[in-house]
C-alpha cells in the first residue's frame, strides 16, 4: 500500500487538486489557492524525506527503482519546489488579484517529472519523464505572455529543448539499434566484457549531447542567459537549479552508477567530458565578469559551476560521482537564496540590475549579510561551503591525475572570485542612490537570506550532513535488479 | 550487389539524413514556424529510425516508443504555437532575428 503513495502520485494528485480548488473557490477568496499550495508543498517535502528513509522493494517492471541516487534527489527536487511555491506566489504577474492556479500547479506537474526521473532506470522512462519536466517549464517560462521577454525565453527554451529532445530520441533509436534495449540492465549484462560498437557509441553521444543541453554546458550553453532573464524568476530558479541537477542525475545515472561506466566506453567519453567541463568552466567565469543583470549573471554562475561537476564527473570515479551529489546540494542552498532575493529586488526595483543593490549594506543590514555569504559561498571561499564543494572537485581530479582540467580549475576559481565581489562591492562599497524606493523589502526575505548564510557557515564548518547525504547516494542498494537476463 | 534490397542501413541512412536537415534547419532558418516544423522532422528522424530497428530486429518495443515520440511532439507542437500566436500578437512578426529584446 505504501509504495503508491510514492512523491510522483503525490505531486500529481496536488497539482489537479489545485487547478481543481481554483474552480471552486468563489472570485473573493482568491487569496487561499496561494497558501493552500505552499501548504501542500511543504506537506510533501515532509512525506518525501520520509519516504526517502523507507525502502521500497518492488520495481516496476525495472522501469523505476528506489536507490541511493533517487533516495537523496527527490526531496532536492521537492526541496526545491517548495522555495519556487514560495516565491511564486510573490511573483508581480500584473494587476491580477492572485497568481492564477496553472502558475502554482505546473511546477508540480514538472517536479513529479524530476521525481521519476531520480527513479528511472530504462532510457524510454527517461524520455518521458524529462519531457513531462520540459514541457510544463516551456509554458511556465512563456507564461507572462504580456511581456516579450518571457515570451522569448518561452520560445527560445522549446526551440533548444525540442532540440535537446530529438537527439536524446535518436539517441535512443540508435540505442536499440546496437543493443536491442533500453533498459539499464539489460545493456550492462549485453555490453559487460564487450568492446562497445561504432553505433554505441554514436548512441551514448547523441544521449549525451541531448543532456548537455539540460545542463547548460559548453558549446550548448547559449541559450541559458537569454531564458534565464526572460523567464518569470521563480522559473529561473527551477531551471537553473531543479532542471539542472535533473541533467546531473541522469548524467549520475548513464556515466556513474548505471550502464556506461565500463571501461569500453569510458576511455573515449571522460577526455569529452574533461575538455567539455574546462570550455564550460571557462566561458562561464569570464562571460560572467561584464554581467550587470542578476538573473543572467547567475546563468553564467551556473554555466560555471555546471562546468565544475562535469569535471569531477568526468574522472568517471566513485569520488567524482559523489562530489557531483555533493556539489549540487551546496549549489542549491547558495543559488536559491539568492533567486529569492532577485525576486525580492525585481518587486521593488522593476528590475534585476545590479546597481539596484548599491549601498545595501547601509539600506538593509540583515539581507545584505546573508547574500554576502551566499555569494562567497558560491565563489568558494573557505571555511563556508561552497569552498567543501569546490575542494573535493579539486582533489578528485588530483587524485585521478586530471592536472589540465585541476590547474583551470583552480585558476578559474580564483578569476571567479572577481565576478562574484561585483554585488558585494556595490553593496558596501558604492554609495547609496540618492532617490531609495520607499517599499521594504518583507521580513520574511530577511530571515530566509539570514538563515541561507548562517547554512553556509555551519555546513562549512561542519558539513557531515551533506557528506552523508553523498554516503547514502553511493550505496548500493539498487534494489529489483534481475540476477538473470 | 543487390540495390532492390532495402536493409536495416538504408533506413537508418535516410534517418540520418533527414535528422541533418531538419538540425540545419533549426540552425540555419530564421522563421519560428520553419524552426519548429524542423523540430518535428529531427523526431520524426528518429521515429524513423525506431520503427525500422523494430521491424528489423522483430522488437516490439521500438515501436510503441514511436506512440510515446509522437505524443511528445505533438504536445510539444501544440505548445509552441500557442507561444508563436502571443508573440505574433505582440510583435506581428514570427521571425527569429525580431526576438531581440534578450541581447546582452
Amino acid at each position: 500500500m505504501s509504495r503508491w503513495i510514492c512523491p510522483e502520485v503525490l505531486l500529481v494528485l496536488t497539482g489537479v487538486i489545485l487547478i481543481l480548488a481554483d474552480a471552486l473557490i468563489p472570485a473573493g477568496k482568491k487569496g487561499w489557492l496561494p497558501r493552500l499550495a505552499i501548504l501542500l508543498s511543504s506537506v510533501l517535502f515532509g512525506i518525501t524525506v520520509w519516504q526517502s528513509g523507507q525502502p521500497m522493494p518492488e520495481a516496476w517492471a525495472n522501469l523505476f527503482i528506489t536507490d541511493g541516487l533517487s533516495s537523496v534527489f527527490k526531496p532536492f527536487f521537492v526541496l526545491c519546489l517548495v522555495g519556487v511555491t514560495l516565491i511564486s506566489v510573490r511573483y508581480p504577474m500584473g494587476r491580477e488579484e492572485t497568481v492564477r492556479a496553472e502558475f502554482l500547479a505546473l511546477p508540480f506537474f514538472s517536479t513529479a517529472g524530476l521525481c521519476l526521473l531520480a527513479s528511472a532506470r530504462d532510457f524510454l522512462a527517461i524520455f518521458v519523464a524529462l519531457e513531462l519536466v520540459a514541457i510544463s517549464l516551456y509554458l511556465l517560462a512563456a507564461f507572462h505572455r504580456t511581456r516579450v521577454a518571457s515570451l522569448e525565453a518561452g520560445m527560445k527554451l522549446l526551440v533548444m529543448g525540442g532540440l535537446s529532445t530529438g537527439f536524446l530520441v535518436m539517441g535512443i533509436a540508435w540505442l536499440y539499434a546496437a543493443t536491442g534495449s533500453t533498459e539499464f540492465t539489460r545493456i550492462i549484462l549485453e555490453q559487460a566484457g564487450r568492446p562497445a560498437s561504432a553505433g554505441l557509441l554514436l548512441a551514448i553521444g547523441l544521449i549525451l549531447t541531448g543532456l548537455a543541453f539540460k545542463i547548460a554546458a559548453v558549446p550548448f550553453h547559449a541559450w541559458a542567459p537569454d531564458v534565464y532573464e526572460g523567464a518569470p524568476t521563480p522559473i529561473t530558479a527551477f531551471l537553473a537549479i531543479a532542471s539542472k541537477a535533473a541533467g546531473f542525475v541522469l548524467l549520475l545515472r548513464i556515466f556513474g552508477f548505471g550502464a556506461f561506466a565500463l571501461d569500453s566506453v569510458g576511455w573515449i567519453f571522460r577526455p569529452i567530458f574533461l575538455t567539455m567541463g574546462i570550455a564550460t568552466v571557462t566561458l562561464g567565469t569570464l562571460a560572467a565578469l561584464p554581467q550587470r543583470n542578476l538573473k543572467r549573471y547567475l546563468a553564467y554562475s551556473g554555466i560555471a559551476h555546471a562546468g565544475y561537476m562535469l569535471l569531477a564527473l568526468g574522472t568517471l570515479g566513485e569520488s567524482g560521482m559523489g562530489t557531483v551529489v555533493g556539489y549540487l546540494w551546496a549549489y542549491l542552498l547558495a543559488t536559491f537564496p539568492v533567486f529569492i532575493f532577485v525576486q525580492e529586488l525585481e518587486r521593488v526595483h522593476g528590475s534585476a540590475d545590479v546597481r539596484h543593490l548599491d549601498g545595501l549594506g547601509q539600506r538593509d543590514p540583515g539581507p545584505a549579510l546573508g547574500l554576502t555569504l551566499c555569494f562567497l559561498s558560491m565563489a568558494g571561499l573557505p571555511p563556508l561551503l561552497g569552498f567543501s564543494a569546490k575542494l573535493s572537485v579539486f582533489t578528485t581530479l588530483w587524485s585521478a591525475g586530471e592536472i589540465p582540467g585541476l590547474v583551470v580549475g583552480v585558476i578559474m576559481a580564483v578569476v571567479g572570485l572577481g565576478f562574484y565581489l561585483v554585488p558585494i562591492r556595490a553593496m558596501y562599497w558604492e554609495r547609496e542612490p540618492d532617490t531609495v524606493p520607499a517599499q521594504r523589502f518583507p521580513s520574511f526575505l530577511v530571515w530566509i537570506l539570514l538563515l541561507a548564510g548562517a547554512a553556509q557557515l555551519v555546513l562549512g564548518f561542519q558539513p557531515r550532513p551533506l557528506v552523508r547525504l553523498v554516503e547514502r547516494s553511493l550505496a548500493p542498494t539498487v534494489t529489483g535488479i534481475p540476477q538473470e537476463k | 550487389m543487390n540495390f532492390a534490397e532495402i536493409t536495416l542501413g538504408h533506413y537508418l541512412a535516410l534517418s540520418s539524413v533527414l535528422f541533418l536537415i531538419g538540425l540545419a534547419g533549426v540552425i540555419l532558418r530564421r522563421s519560428l514556424l520553419i524552426m519548429m516544423m524542423s523540430l518535428e522532422l529531427l523526431l520524426n528522424a528518429a521515429n524513423l529510425a525506431l520503427v525500422a530497428v523494430g521491424r528489423f530486429q522483430g522488437l516490439p518495443d521500438p515501436q510503441v516508443a514511436v506512440f510515446f515520440v509522437i505524443t511528445v511532439a505533438a504536445a510539444e507542437v501544440a505548445l509552441g504555437l500557442a507561444i508563436l500566436v502571443a508573440i505574433f500578437r505582440i510583435k506581428k512578426t514570427t521571425a527569429a532575428d525580431q526576438l531581440a529584446s534578450l541581447r546582452f
